[in-house]
């Protein structure tokens, strides 16, 4: 498969040159093939978030290198990474970060205001993606209202208003049950049916199965991975 | 003072735009400074948040200024009655000649300068690496400090008016033997050079129509960069201002007597007064002008290997409105000629 994200010896420190400079990425080399499921893994604090945040154009790396579509992205503006994540990537946070405010669909349009879309079409594809994921009776409510597996799939459908060819989930199990997991696993294969590369932070095990690669970080360095081939140091 | 609707919201203008003019001088001045270092990501993305806001009151307080230059002429204008002797703006300028004076200058230039800044700016977000950044917050803290200057001006200029003054109307100014314009046309055409002025006036502003024309079709031929891009803008830049001191001449010399239909008087601010048609015709004059000089100084300031290809269609389409404004205004002028029936005379 052709590669979409290819990641060069990235390094991410915090706080560089300070007494509390925290190393969260160390000299990490990886690539992702278009329309793959991965899984970036490892225990909490070992740098996967941070990992996730910098493919999905939200932090810069310190160091090295970071390309989509073979265009390197590195030396991109803030306001030109701003575009390159509305346009291609849909990004599903950890906590979700719905805005308190708004209704779901309302949640859901956001990422279609700065593109300058008329309320009208803003309402009616958000209301056609929450239908899709089985929230077409909640889209007039506001998160505080939901559940949390509810609460992610409007996080969800607002990362795939725009037809992002990337989707990347942060933890996506950490805050929800058993039952919804399974149905959030449906909702993965069929992004990735939809010819979607899908990325996703996770330790959960029945994720694990269903990728088509995982990659193992620990204190911010990959130790390994593991395809259909099998695991590979 | 004299305290009215317009000079009270010019002096508001004036007041907030001052202070925010030198908070965005100074801070426009440090992220350049800081800009320049060489940067991690994680102080690249420091230095570009901290710009947002920066850059968010740039363009709300140039556009503020932008529009406050024809607010400047509505509140002159208002104070007609409250002047003595003063019948049109001219007369209200001459309350206080010195900084009504510098007024006149300081205005085109600070509106000049911001639409170039404006163009600059939209021309940098609209790259993947911001190349211009730096260049457009040099640029952003020197413009910050003439828009001060044009704030304090106003400042001064509004407070110190008085109501009391007597001063003499534009007639002993510019209805005289000796005015400014005829000197020159006597010196460069002749004691009959009023017969020329048209002819002049057509052919200048056809030559530079026609050579924008011509550089607008061409520019998909050129190379990006190198002299010949840079003769041609500057030639056209040139043109522009023979063009613009040809048209000052006519306006006061055959154009506003003839559109006022008084023979004798030759003041362009009571042109506006009585025909106020004339306002659209001069200010359309001044874009086309504008437009041409500003292809010019974004083409020195904005070029960079990645904007170049994007910059030479924005040149394209600066030329392409100068020739729609100053075609306009050209056509405007006709019509106001023909209808006062005075072209053929």
């Amino acid at each position: 498969m052709k590669e979409i994200v290819r990641c060069e010896g990235i390094w991410k420190i915090y706080n560089e040159g300070k007494p509390y400079e925290v190393r969260a990425l160390s000299d990490l080399c990886l690539t992702i093939s278009r329309g793959s499921f991965t899984i970036i893994g490892g225990p909490s604090g070992s740098g996967k978030t941070t990992l996730i945040s910098i493919m999905g154009t939200i932090e810069r790396p310190s160091r090295g290198g970071i390309s989509i579509d073979g265009k390197n992205i590195a030396g991109f503006s803030d306001v030109a990474l701003s575009s390159l994540r509305r346009k291609r990537i849909g990004f599903v946070f950890q906590d979700y970060n719905l805005i308190p405010g708004l209704c779901a669909w309302e949640n859901v349009s956001v990422p279609l205001v700065p593109e300058g879309i008329p309320i009208r079409e803003r309402k009616d594809r958000a209301t056609g993606l929450l239908e899709t994921l089985g929230l077409a009776e909640r889209a007039e409510h506001s998160p505080e209202e939901m559940s949390g597996g509810e609460r992610q799939r409007v996080a969800i459908a607002r990362a795939l208003v725009n037809n992002p060819d990337i989707v990347i989930l942060d933890e996506p199990t950490s805050s929800i049950d058993k039952e919804s997991v399974s149905g959030l696993l449906d909702i993965m294969k069929g992004l990735k049916a939809q010819g979607r590369t899908i990325i996703v932070s996770t330790h959960e095990e029945r994720l694990l199965g269903n990728a088509d690669i995982v990659y193992e970080l620990i204190k911010g360095r990959l130790t390994g991975h593991a395809d259909n081939n099998g695991m590979h140091q | 003072m004299i305290l009215n609707i317009f000079t009270a919201i010019s002096l508001f203008i004036s007041s907030v735009t001052g202070v925010l003019a030198l908070v965005l001088a100074l801070f426009s001045f440090r992220i350049f400074q800081r800009s320049g270092l060489n940067l991690t990501g994680e102080e690249r993305t420091a230095v570009e948040n901290r710009s947002y806001l920066l850059l968010y009151m740039a363009v709300v307080i140039l556009w503020v200024k932008l529009l406050s230059w024809p607010l400047f002429y509505f509140m002159l204008q208002s104070c007609i009655p409250y002047i003595q002797g003063a019948m049109c703006i001219f007369g209200v300028t001459r309350a206080q000649p010195y900084l009504g004076g510098a007024a006149q200058v300081i205005k085109p230039v600070v509106f000049f300068l911001i639409g170039a800044w404006l163009l600059l700016n939209m021309l940098d977000r609209g790259t993947e690496k911001a190349p211009l950044f730096r260049r457009k917050f040099l640029f952003l803290s020197v413009l910050s400090i003439v828009v001060l200057a044009d704030s304090v001006h106003d400042f001064i200029y509004l407070t110190s008016m008085e109501v009391t003054s007597d001063v003499s109307c534009c007639t002993t100014f510019f209805d005289l033997p000796e005015r400014t314009t005829a000197s020159i046309s006597v010196s460069l055409i002749g004691q009959d050079f009023e017969k020329y002025i048209l002819p002049f006036y057509y052919s200048s502003n056809a030559v530079l129509i026609a050579f924008l024309a011509a550089a607008h079709m061409r520019f998909p031929l050129l190379r990006t960069s190198g002299p010949s891009i840079v003769l041609l803008l500057m030639s056209g830049s040139l043109l522009a201002l023979v063009n613009a001191l040809i048209t000052i001449v006519a306006l006061f010399e055959v154009i506003a007597p003839v559109v006022m239909q008084l023979p004798h008087h030759r003041c362009i601010y009571c042109m506006w007064q009585y025909v106020p048609g004339t306002i659209l015709m001069t200010a359309l004059f001044i874009a086309g002008t504008f437009f041409v000089n500003w292809a010019l100084l974004l083409y020195l300031l904005g070029r960079h290997e990645e904007t170049l290809v994007r910059l030479l269609a924005w040149l394209k389409n600066l030329y392409f409105f100068a020739i729609a404004c100053l075609g306009t205004s050209l056509v405007m002028a006709t019509i106001y000629l023909i209808i006062k029936g005075n072209l053929t005379r």
